[in-house]
């Protein structure tokens, strides 16, 4: 069984997709320099030819390719989870990068301690490119002015993490219905993993690299007023109970 | 708060008497601050022949901030009070330590002028030692505004007539969308209209976040929050980090490139988020109970409506025991709708915040309290929730308005038409509206049945429309 699977996923990104793969590939090299196993996987979903076309090579770099058809992110990463039985995944957006040594030292920090089941490694930075160049200090939960009711009103986590394999089977990325007013099943999936006890801790010295363009999917998100699904963790009765146990 | 009454600096017990400031020579409408009277004996020795420029007590007066003194001595009536609260501080605030200003910090100033090799004698007090020479130098003392970057986005500044925390002083920090440093807004508000007359610039209230863990006099939340993003983002310079961009930008030149602007948080340091967070906690503690069956959103300050209250009626008479949580999100005052119901005031907790944070708020408490049903009445924000976010929230629980109260005009057909197709029904505030509806729109048979006026609701149709909503919703 694999340690690590880094799982790229693309749709349309076309030859920009070589990028995050190389990427990737130099993640892997990294953390298998440090005596890792590591899978590496590419997922296209409804891909376009020029995507397909840029992952041709790809097994000739050690990854397997895999095909699905959802357009939609989070039943990607479910079916990607289901083609690995690694320890921990860790997921790549086709048009983002990592820095190299994410996955050796996410791992480091993931896998390491008594509770390695439970903890979930987010970089130290996203840090945005292209048509957006802001900086973005993901914040660590086990930090004392942490305040878990920030998670109500924003997400201050990425998708991009990574996280036990049973993180990802337990609580599966729910499927988005923009036509209902839901999406941000990224955001939900942050709230369930806090709720099931997961702790979110910040990779020291790590980075993503994230490509803001226009129409991301978060941008379109944002612009669709959409909302997160239902969780406990929006319930009034579940802060008064956790009001009484602090 | 810690209290500062008591404290004061050795060796004061004796107070010579303050040095009267002369008349305004630049011809600047400065009565008031010429008035001001500075003490002698706390200005830097060289600087004591000078203590007459008037331009000193312009730039006391400019640096006031009145809300924020008051909080640090206990004062509250000298929140909306900039002359008194000037006052208090040469009469004792001053010698008490006591901060007048939020853009100045003595131990940043401190620090900054040793830097700079304006050394400060034991005897001298830092804050009239920046009126009188670092202001001049054009020493920043304060982590919350970093020139470079200011300029940067205000290149206009850079030739103006005064440097550029002169002009944040004076007008900067009291405009939208002026940031002071790359750590963006961080302080939650957004300037009131008389902000500036009242000197009470929105870094004012995250100055204020958490007082009660800060002394004030030195410190605060908000400069804490940027002095660790500053360290944060110092370490973007080891050499460690720059390899690991090094090596990323290898493979896709963008990420070096110069960012046009590039703005920086870090949760729970210093996010926009992190005030509006605290605000809906503080609603969510202090609302006593965390299960609403039916929310009422109304503005508040004026009384219901007889379409409203018709509502509220015509829901208790189907049955006793439901709680009602009436929400007011412009003015305190709760309406009375005749039956006994829980009240939350969003309108003073959200004062300041941008449209859109208020409306994360109510957002917050509302899915929060897990109704069974909301129903809005004449309120802007209640209407945006469900312009917003109405399609979301009808697969949570029921939607209904009520419409009307004065003479209808554009925004409330606006609010209508915007909304209609997810409420399971509205309720207007005369029977002359509803048949206005019916026939302005067209309604068919099944629309009409869903708009009702307060004879409709006096003859029972609403309690008919309410038991179809709760058998669909089971």
């Amino acid at each position: 069984m694999a340690d690590v699977a880094a799982i790229l996923t693309a749709h349309a990104e076309g030859v920009m997709a070589g990028l995050s793969f190389r990427s990737l590939l130099d993640a892997v090299a990294v953390a298998r320099a440090e005596g890792l196993e590591v899978e590496a996987l590419v997922v296209l979903d409804n891909p376009t030819d020029a995507t397909r076309a840029a992952f041709a090579e790809a097994d000739q770099h050690g990854a397997t390719v895999a095909e699905v058809s959802y357009a939609d992110q989070g039943k990607v990463r479910n079916a990607a989870v289901g083609l690995t039985s690694a320890q921990h995944v860790a997921f790549l957006d086709g048009d983002d990068l990592w820095s190299e040594n994410w996955l050796a030292d996410a791992h480091r920090l993931c896998a390491g301690g008594d509770d390695r089941d439970r903890v979930i490694g987010h970089p130290e930075l996203n840090w945005f490119f292209e048509n957006q160049q802001n900086l973005y200090f993901l914040p660590d939960q086990t930090d004392p002015a942490f305040d878990p009711a920030l998670l109500r009103i924003a997400n201050p986590w990425d998708a991009l993490c990574l996280a036990p394999r049973s993180a990802y089977v337990d609580h599966p990325f729910a499927p988005r219905a923009v036509a209902d007013g839901y999406a941000y099943e990224d955001w939900h999936w942050m709230l369930e993993t806090f709720l099931a006890g997961y702790v979110h801790r910040v990779v020291p010295e790590t980075i993503h690299f994230k490509r803001r363009r226009e129409g991301s999917q978060y941008v379109q998100a944002r612009a669709r007023n959409v909302l997160t699904r239902p969780s406990e963790l929006l319930d009034y009765a579940w802060w008064r109970e956790r009001d009484a146990r602090m | 708060m810690r209290s500062i009454r008591l404290r004061r600096r050795p060796g004061q017990g004796v107070v010579p008497p303050p040095v009267r400031l002369g008349d305004d020579a630049d011809g600047h409408d400065d009565s008031a601050a010429s008035d001001l009277t500075l003490p002698r004996d706390l200005l830097p020795a060289d600087q004591r022949a000078r203590a007459d420029r008037p331009a000193l007590a312009r730039r006391l007066r400019a640096m006031a901030h009145p809300r924020f003194y008051a909080a640090q001595v206990g004062e509250p009536s000298l929140a909306d009070d900039l002359d008194g609260a000037i006052a208090h501080f040469l009469d004792s605030g001053l010698r008490d330590g006591a901060r007048i200003s939020g853009l100045f910090n003595p131990p940043v100033y401190r620090e900054r002028a040793r830097r700079r090799g304006l050394e400060l004698a034991d005897d001298e007090d830092p804050f009239l030692h920046f009126l009188s020479v670092g202001w001049d130098e054009r020493v920043v003392p304060t982590v919350l505004f970093d020139e470079a970057f200011y300029l940067g986005r205000h290149p206009d500044l850079a030739n103006g007539p005064e440097w550029g925390f002169a002009q944040y002083v004076r007008a900067g920090c009291y405009a939208p969308g002026r940031s002071p440093t790359p750590f963006g807004p961080n302080y939650g508000g957004v300037p009131a209209p008389d902000a500036r007359e009242r000197q009470d610039p929105p870094l004012v209230t995250g100055l204020l976040h958490r007082a009660a863990d800060y002394d004030l006099t030195c410190t605060s939340w908000l400069e804490e929050g940027v002095t660790a993003g500053i360290a944060k983002l110092a370490k973007l310079g080891s050499d460690r980090m720059r390899d690991l961009v090094a090596r990323a930008a290898a493979i896709e030149p963008l990420i070096a490139a110069t960012p046009r602007e590039r703005w920086v948080s870090w949760p729970p340091h210093t996010h926009p988020m992190m005030l509006p967070t605290a605000r809906a906690e503080d609603v969510r503690r202090g609302l006593g109970l965390v299960r609403a069956d039916t929310v009422v959103v109304v503005p508040g300050g004026s009384a219901a409506g007889p379409g409203l209250s018709a509502a509220v009626a015509g829901l208790r008479d189907r049955g006793p025991g439901g709680t009602t949580l009436v929400v007011t999100t412009d003015g305190p005052a709760r309406p009375d709708l005749g039956v006994e119901a829980t009240g939350v005031d969003l309108s003073v907790p959200w004062t300041g915040f941008t449209e859109h944070r208020r409306l994360l708020g109510l957002l917050d408490l509302v899915r929060g309290v897990r109704p069974r049903r909301l129903v809005v009445s004449g309120s802007e924000l209640g209407w945006r929730l469900l312009s917003s976010y109405g399609t979301t929230l009808q697969h949570e629980m029921s939607l209904a308005a009520v419409l009307g109260g004065g003479d209808p005009d554009a925004a409330s057909f606006e609010d209508f038409q915007g909304c209609f197709d997810r409420l399971d029904w509205v309720v207007t505030e005369s029977d002359a509206l509803r048949d206005d509806l019916a026939a302005r729109y067209l309604l068919p048979a099944a629309a009409r049945a869903r708009v009702l006026g307060p004879s409709d609701v006096a003859a029972g149709c609403l309690k008919a429309l309410v038991d179809r909503e709760e058998e669909r919703d089971g």
